[in-house]
């Protein structure tokens, strides 16, 4: 049988070299899977379909992972580590030496049993860091910081005002 | 290893050009009954990488490009057959989706955080989705079988882009066109690391 003068078998393996790269669905670190590293020196994670990936990353030195919007990360057991997030994002970092964090809009940032926590977050986010000797952030634009058992809990607004003190250790940027 | 493989190519690509003048006067007044006369192929074209690509991705891809050919000879090779010779260059870009179980990476990318941390921003993924921009360069083959139907090998060299990594690769393809006018031709090729399949106007 031939097409336009093409014998069809030719035309056929033709189309499915070019078709056959949409048959498979697999990608890096999926959306809605969990993806985990642990032990060795050093895990960086990236999101592979951007955003709504889960990571987690433990007993390890280093920890870096990067993610786009709607991330849960999850840190522990290492000597650093750090997380960039897009907007509503989930982050909880504990039992580590450091935590450090870039994260977006309505973020949920938990820092805990940690010695240094630096984070800067985005509008409408909730930081809270329980037993950590140095509790940083930086609020870009209304956010919530509730501070136990922290030695030093700094917070910085970055449009230029003061943090208001909220009652209940919580500091906030914008109104409480 | 790459380099040396780069470098034999291009050296390869330039004496098969540089050859050309003497079998051309050798074969003067050869027939060329079957080529249709032209000077220049554009070739629009889908594009699948089908195996792993150079570099650092992995698994398969899709895209599109335009490919160029210029005819340097229209005599080939082989004095008894009806062939010719042509440089062919372009563009390919695609997108490769790849594989589970190769989540981790390298921190490429830092950024100073607050209370001195130091905040990895960019992380580069061996194994995971990439896009490629290839830049082929190639010397085409062509044998003119039928009034309609052609076929070509293609040997060269492909300049890649991928995040964070670049390189030269040598290249191989083996296609065929079928003429639907004196101009306009559907063609095909396999190779790696690109196939195409596309549209070919002899200018």
């Amino acid at each position: 049988m031939t097409f336009l003068g093409i014998p069809s078998g030719l035309l056929l393996l033709a189309l499915a070299a070019v078709a056959g790269v949409s048959c498979r669905g697999d990608g890096g670190c999926p959306r809605g899977e969990l993806c985990e590293c642990s032990d060795g020196t050093d895990c960086y994670l990236g999101c592979g379909d951007g955003d709504g990936c889960d990571q987690s990353c433990h007993n390890t030195v280093n920890c870096g992972a990067v993610c786009g919007d709607g991330c849960s990360q999850t840190c522990h057991d290492t000597t650093a580590c750090t997380t960039d997030c897009g907007d509503d994002c989930h982050v909880d970092c504990h039992s580590n030496n450091s935590c450090g964090a870039f994260c977006g809009a309505r973020c949920d940032y938990a820092c805990s049993n940690v010695t240094t926590c630096g984070v800067r977050v985005g509008p409408a986010s909730v930081v809270t860091c329980t037993q950590v000797s140095n509790c940083t952030v930086e609020c870009n634009g209304p956010c919530r910081v509730q501070c136990a058992g922290v030695d030093n809990c700094d917070v910085t607004c970055l449009d230029g005002t003061l943090p208001l003190t909220c009652g209940g250790n919580e500091l906030a940027c914008g109104s409480c | 290893m790459l380099r040396r493989l780069s470098l034999l190519a291009l050296g390869v690509l330039a004496t098969l050009a540089s050859a050309r003048p003497a079998v051309a006067q050798y074969r003067a007044h050869a027939s060329y009954a079957r080529q249709p006369g032209y000077a220049f192929e554009l070739e629009p074209h889908l594009v699948a990488g089908l195996a792993n690509p150079p570099g650092p991705g992995v698994d398969q891809g899709g895209g599109a490009g335009l490919r160029g050919s210029i005819v340097v000879s229209r005599d080939g090779f082989i004095p008894t057959v009806n062939d010719s010779l042509a440089i062919g260059f372009g563009m390919d870009a695609l997108h490769y989706r790849g594989a589970y179980g190769d989540y981790f990476g390298t921190c490429v990318s830092r950024a100073p955080g607050p209370a001195g941390t130091s905040i990895c921003t960019d992380v580069d993924t061996p194994g995971g989705p990439r896009n490629y921009l290839f830049v082929p360069l190639v010397l085409q083959w062509n044998f003119w079988l039928t009034d309609r139907w052609s076929a070509f090998v293609e040997p060269g060299l492909d300049l890649y882009f991928t995040a964070h990594h670049g390189g030269v690769t040598p290249a191989l393809g083996i296609g065929g066109r079928f003429q639907l006018n004196d101009v306009v031709s559907l063609i095909f090729r396999l190779g790696w690391p690109t196939a195409t399949i596309g549209i070919s106007f002899l200018l």
